[in-house]
């Protein structure tokens, strides 16, 4: 198991850690994951396990989902099966009314926190608001209208937003009938359609596939409507227009250039809190 | 060697900070000075920066080591593959360059605006900087050597790290928050100068 190898103070960094392990030991993590969790800056005050893994429906080969509260910004670490994302507290306040901080605050089961200012967050996430997660997600569906100049490079990528934006949907959809549903799998029996469990996963084997995509879009299509167009022309192109805008649509172009290759080199915009 | 030197970390787009840490070097009698890398993105004005340092290259006055910014750019020109760089924060880059919307085409466009002469340039870096007591290149080395070893690339905080062996000078310039500080060291004194985000010389006591 590796713990936190900070030069400048080791010791607060692996009690952190230990915290941690001890926690989730007490969830029944399985070791194969915990022997992938990365080491835990110094600067994490608190922190929350979220997704199947709290929820208890977690299957063989589901991910850890891990949320740090931190007082900068810093890039997502994934590690094997365990992602581990990093949230000041500026950024959970943009959870508010999101099906993200709904998620969070139903599912999530605190595992540490120091100032108690993660509790106090996830106190204030309040219920999603559907109407505004259809209109974002339709703005952001532009990025699916220049398939001849992006799904050449960007398939991979864009295929994971189109699932992103899918299963969000689909969440919403559920919570606007008034039964919320964060689970793709009880999504999948609600609809009485089995493909769509293997459909929404988030983790993947092999190649995105084309077909993958197009049954996305048409599902996506059905729920929001008619997908405005990228007035930009391509997905390059509404990334470099958008720069520091802050937009979902920038967001949503930088997510879709793929997580390879992904290190401290790399720049960061704003997360997607749908 | 009893002639001064300078050695310039991280400016990533932060023309306001280069042209104060030219002016600062000048009131200290214009150094040569050694230019560590990543010149580009981040700061909103990669472009301008280049051409800036190319024309004092060109009259000899400072040497221009690539940085891996400089490298990520270069192999989007060769590959046609523009992703890393764009992850990498290109985009300001190529707004710099083109200082109006780009086409539905992005490495098209930037190609066409993008002047030979600069990508020559950035052909031309080289990666290492060597004399006999002092070797220089932008990240840090990974080699022993019983040389004094200059680096920038890895954040350090706002001051440089200067050990006995070693120095490493990227103080974030071109970071979005506005708190990073361009450094230069100078040599043989080990000392050092650095202006704020806004191209302020900032007081040594701080």
């Amino acid at each position: 198991m590796r713990l936190g190898a900070g030069n400048s103070a080791p010791r607060l960094e692996q009690m952190t850690s230990l915290e941690l392990i001890r926690a989730l030991t007490a969830l029944d993590i399985p070791d194969s994951i915990l022997d992938d969790l990365p080491a835990v800056p110094e600067t994490v005050s608190a922190m929350v396990v979220y997704g199947s893994r709290s929820r208890g429906d977690a299957v063989e080969g589901s991910d850890l989902d891990l949320l740090a509260l931190v007082p900068t910004h810093q890039p997502t670490i994934s590690a094997g099966a365990v992602s581990l994302s990093f949230y000041t507290p500026a950024q959970m306040d943009t959870g508010v009314g999101t099906l993200f901080g709904a998620h969070l605050k139903r599912d999530g089961k605190v595992l540490f926190d120091h100032d108690g200012r993660l509790t106090a967050a996830l106190g204030r996430m309040g219920q999603v608001d559907t109407t505004r997660l259809f209109r974002r997600a339709l703005a952001m569906s532009q990025l699916f209208t220049t398939p001849e100049r992006d799904l050449p490079k960007y398939q991979w990528g864009l295929l994971r937003q189109a699932r992103y934006l899918l299963r969000s949907s689909l969440y919403a959809q559920a919570i606007a009938l008034g039964a919320p549903c964060f689970s793709v799998r009880e999504i999948a029996v609600r609809h009485n359609d089995a493909d769509l469990a293997r459909l929404l996963a988030s983790r993947q084997e092999g190649e995105a596939a084309l077909e993958d995509y197009s049954d996305c879009l048409s599902r996506l299509h059905d729920l929001l409507g008619e997908f405005p167009a990228n007035r930009y022309g391509s997905l390059e192109a509404a990334l470099v227009n958008e720069w520091g805008s802050g937009s979902d649509l920038l967001s949503m172009a930088f997510m879709a250039l793929g997580s390879s290759g992904a290190g401290s080199d790399y720049a960061e915009v704003e997360k997607i809190l749908l | 060697m009893n002639e001064q030197l300078a050695f310039v970390g991280d400016v990533h787009g932060n023309l306001d900070a280069l042209q104060g840490i030219l002016a600062a070097l000048a009131e200290l009698g214009d150094p040569h000075a050694i230019f560590l890398g990543d010149y580009l993105n981040k700061g909103p004005h990669p472009a301008a920066v280049l051409e800036v340092l190319l024309a004092r290259q060109r009259s000899g006055e400072v040497t221009l080591l690539a940085g891996n910014h400089e490298t990520a750019l270069l192999a989007a020109l060769d590959t046609g593959d523009l992703a890393p760089f764009l992850k990498m924060g290109g985009a300001t880059t190529i707004r710099s360059y083109l200082r109006r919307q780009v086409r539905p085409d992005v490495l098209g466009d930037f190609r066409a605006q993008l002047p030979l002469e600069h990508v020559d340039a950035l052909r031309a870096m080289p990666m290492v900087w060597e004399s006999e007591d002092l070797v220089a290149q932008h990240a840090p080395l990974g080699i022993t050597t019983s040389k004094f070893r200059i680096s920038a690339h890895v954040p350090v905080g706002i001051l440089p790290r200067i050990t006995a062996n070693s120095a490493q000078l990227d103080t974030g310039s071109g970071s979005q928050d506005q708190i990073g500080r361009l450094t230069a060291l100078l040599l043989p004194s080990r000392d050092f100068v650095q202006v704020d985000a806004s191209g302020e010389q900032v007081p040594q006591t701080s």
